[in-house]
């Protein structure tokens, strides 16, 4: 960010609002009321004065007034799900963030203060956002000096050269954002974080902001062993943030809701007595793209793909004579890499396999697999590089058309994508440390795909509340 | 997946399997510091190899520095209060891949976005890798 840009939050609000408006501010009339309070200078961000048409229901004139439109709409979706006595006010500014040709900061919020045993605080010595906190205060526990929420979000984004040219926000209403990055939806997942959907406590340390919990806290679960992320020391705390789905939440709001929101978790099965040790159940990343995985499975041999001269089976061109007829009416185990997910279904496809496992190439959890191809019709799957080394290891002793190894594309009805074994939700907790993403995000292996998941996937609605996403449950866990 | 990516997560993957350990007085601000890590295999711990030193020398890889002391203060109605300002921004950052589409993941520091806008793709993110 250029410092000369930089916002100056600390100011007064009263001074902000009325030195650095020039466009009037709106406010929702719902349950609860976020207003969105303009901190930028005259001319610029959302004072913007150059001429814009009117996109997707948003028939600001201006690129600023667009951009403040947009802004309201995401508050008032949040306004219309929560309830609170105390307006919530959200200090927002465009302004230029670090970019470059190919990539950018698309924006930033969080809440501004958290306070602890204010009055009527249903837990004592414990953090809650400042807009939380009113709420439950029932007054303004700022006393009307601070924001609860400061938002700040790139002017610059798409509209230069140096700043993912081409690529800038969409500041329609109506999803239809083409290839551009839809704001709502971004700011839905921001403002949710300043609501509340977001642990103060340090998650690599482990530790609390001045030795006091978060009331996000209580709800996380170390899912191993059942014990509450407040009763663990920093170092299990940290511990856990890298645990690889080890953190739950245990919230009753998301619990209750997760078998109305969830698909069954898909798995591979294989049997078959060739398969020794390699005969389990496997962990998946689903598709974006063919037939899901369904309660009636598909069945067939595993048969691997083979690159003459290679320890690989890329599927990236028609396939040969010899894994034609390897996988014609099997199902095929191919490896990642080289070409698209979709070219490699197309592929198998075309040679008569009736499903297809995609083995990772590099170490790491299961992922899913993303692309988009109308004419794949068949299921697709991945597994981890251990998990496709087990089931080539499986299928050394094969015959050209058959190895005795039956693979079972289907679901566990007894589990849900994205919880654990006792169905509460998982967050996030790769067993690599993502700073800030780890534990205040949902597991990206929710399906499906959730608001706040770590990465801002395409196909969100912007629906905050089951049955298509969990997000207000949890905002009402901890209390909205 | 271009190859750069590739190295990229496999550094990445190395790390991944020790743990980094900055020993205290490397904190100190203008030192570069030591930096050691614990083998997941053995429990050891040692040097970084290569791939985990060029890891731990990107912007994502670097040490964690300790959380910020933070300031209490308390209000008239006895309630404690601490203002985070900036330091609980919660940041979305998109990268366009070789492949023209765009990735857009939320990370929790202002570093941490720099870092990942300068690294494509998250290297384990699903839903967004198409090779």
């Amino acid at each position: 960010m250029k410092p000369s840009n930089r916002a100056r939050w600390a100011r007064p609000l009263a001074a902000l609002a009325f030195a650095c408006c020039t466009f009037a501010t709106g406010a929702s009339h719902a349950a609860a009321t976020i207003t969105i309070v303009n901190t930028n200078e005259p001319g610029v961000g959302f004072n913007d004065t150059t001429p814009a048409l009117p996109v997707g229901g948003n028939l600001g004139t201006t690129l600023g007034q667009q951009r403040l439109i947009a802004f309201q709409h995401a508050a008032d979706l949040w306004g219309a799900k929560l309830t609170s006595a105390v307006p919530v006010r959200v200090d927002a500014a465009f302004e230029p963030l670090d970019c470059t040709a190919t990539g950018a900061v698309l924006g930033a919020a969080g809440a501004y203060e958290i306070y602890y045993d204010f009055p009527n605080a249903p837990r004592s010595t414990t953090w809650y956002p400042s807009a939380l906190a009113s709420k439950l205060a029932g007054f303004d526990v700022t006393l009307g000096e601070s924001p609860h929420i400061i938002a700040r979000f790139n002017s610059r984004l798409g509209l230069f050269s140096d700043c993912l040219p081409g690529s800038g926000f969409y500041l329609g209403l109506d999803r239809q954002f083409g290839t551009q990055i839809d704001l709502v939806t971004v700011l839905l997942h921001e403002l949710a974080h300043g609501l509340g959907f977001q642990t103060f406590t340090d998650d690599f340390f482990g530790e609390q902001v001045l030795g006091v919990p978060s009331i996000w806290d209580y709800y996380l679960v170390d899912n191993h062993n059942n014990r509450s992320w407040v009763t663990l020391t920093p170092a299990q705390r940290a511990a856990t943030a890298v645990s690889g789905n080890g953190l739950s939440w245990n919230g009753p709001r998301v619990t209750a809701a997760l078998p109305g929101v969830l698909a069954p978790l898909s798995q591979l099965r294989i049997t078959g007595s060739v398969a020794g040790a390699a005969a389990r159940n496997y962990q998946v990343g689903d598709a974006a793209f063919g037939p899901p995985l369904a309660a009636a499975a598909v069945t067939g041999q595993l048969m691997p793909v083979v690159d003459q001269g290679s320890d690989t089976g890329l599927a990236c061109t028609p396939l040969s004579p010899v894994n034609a007829q390897a996988v014609r009416g099997n199902i095929a185990l191919v490896d990642r890499g080289t070409c698209a997910f979709t070219v490699k279904a197309r592929v198998v496809q075309a040679a008569g396999a009736i499903g297809m496992v995609v083995a990772d190439n590099v170490e790491g959890d299961v992922a899913g697999i993303s692309g988009t191809d109308p004419l794949v019709t068949i299921p697709s799957v991945r597994v981890t590089l251990a998990d496709g080394q087990a089931l080539r290891g499986a299928l050394l002793s094969r015959t050209r058309t058959r190895s005795g190894v039956v693979a079972s594309l289907g679901i566990d009805p007894t589990r849900l994508a994205g919880a654990d074994t006792r169905n509460r939700l998982l967050l996030y907790t790769p067993t690599f440390y993502s700073p800030g993403s780890t534990v205040s995000h949902y597991t990206t292996e929710a399906r499906p795909n959730q608001l706040m998941e770590p990465a801002i996937n395409t196909d969100l609605t912007h629906e905050v509340q089951p049955p298509v996403d969990l997000t207000l449950p949890l905002l009402q866990d901890i209390g909205w | 997946m271009s190859n750069q990516k590739l190295m990229t997560a496999g550094a990445l993957a190395a790390l991944c399997t020790a743990t980094v350990m900055a020993l205290p007085h490397a904190h100190a601000a203008g030192q570069a510091g030591m930096v050691v890590v614990r083998d997941a295999r053995t429990g050891q711990l040692r040097a970084p190899n290569a791939a985990e030193a060029a890891a731990l020398q990107s912007p994502s890889g670097q040490a964690r520095q300790a959380p910020a002391q933070r300031v209490e203060s308390v209000g008239p109605a006895g309630s404690h209060k601490v203002q985070l300002g900036k330091s609980a921004l919660v940041y979305s950052v998109v990268t366009r891949g070789a492949d023209g589409k765009l990735a857009e993941q939320c990370v929790g520091s202002e570093q941490a976005a720099e870092a990942a806008m300068q690294q494509p793709t998250p290297a384990k993110e699903p839903h967004h890798e198409t090779e």
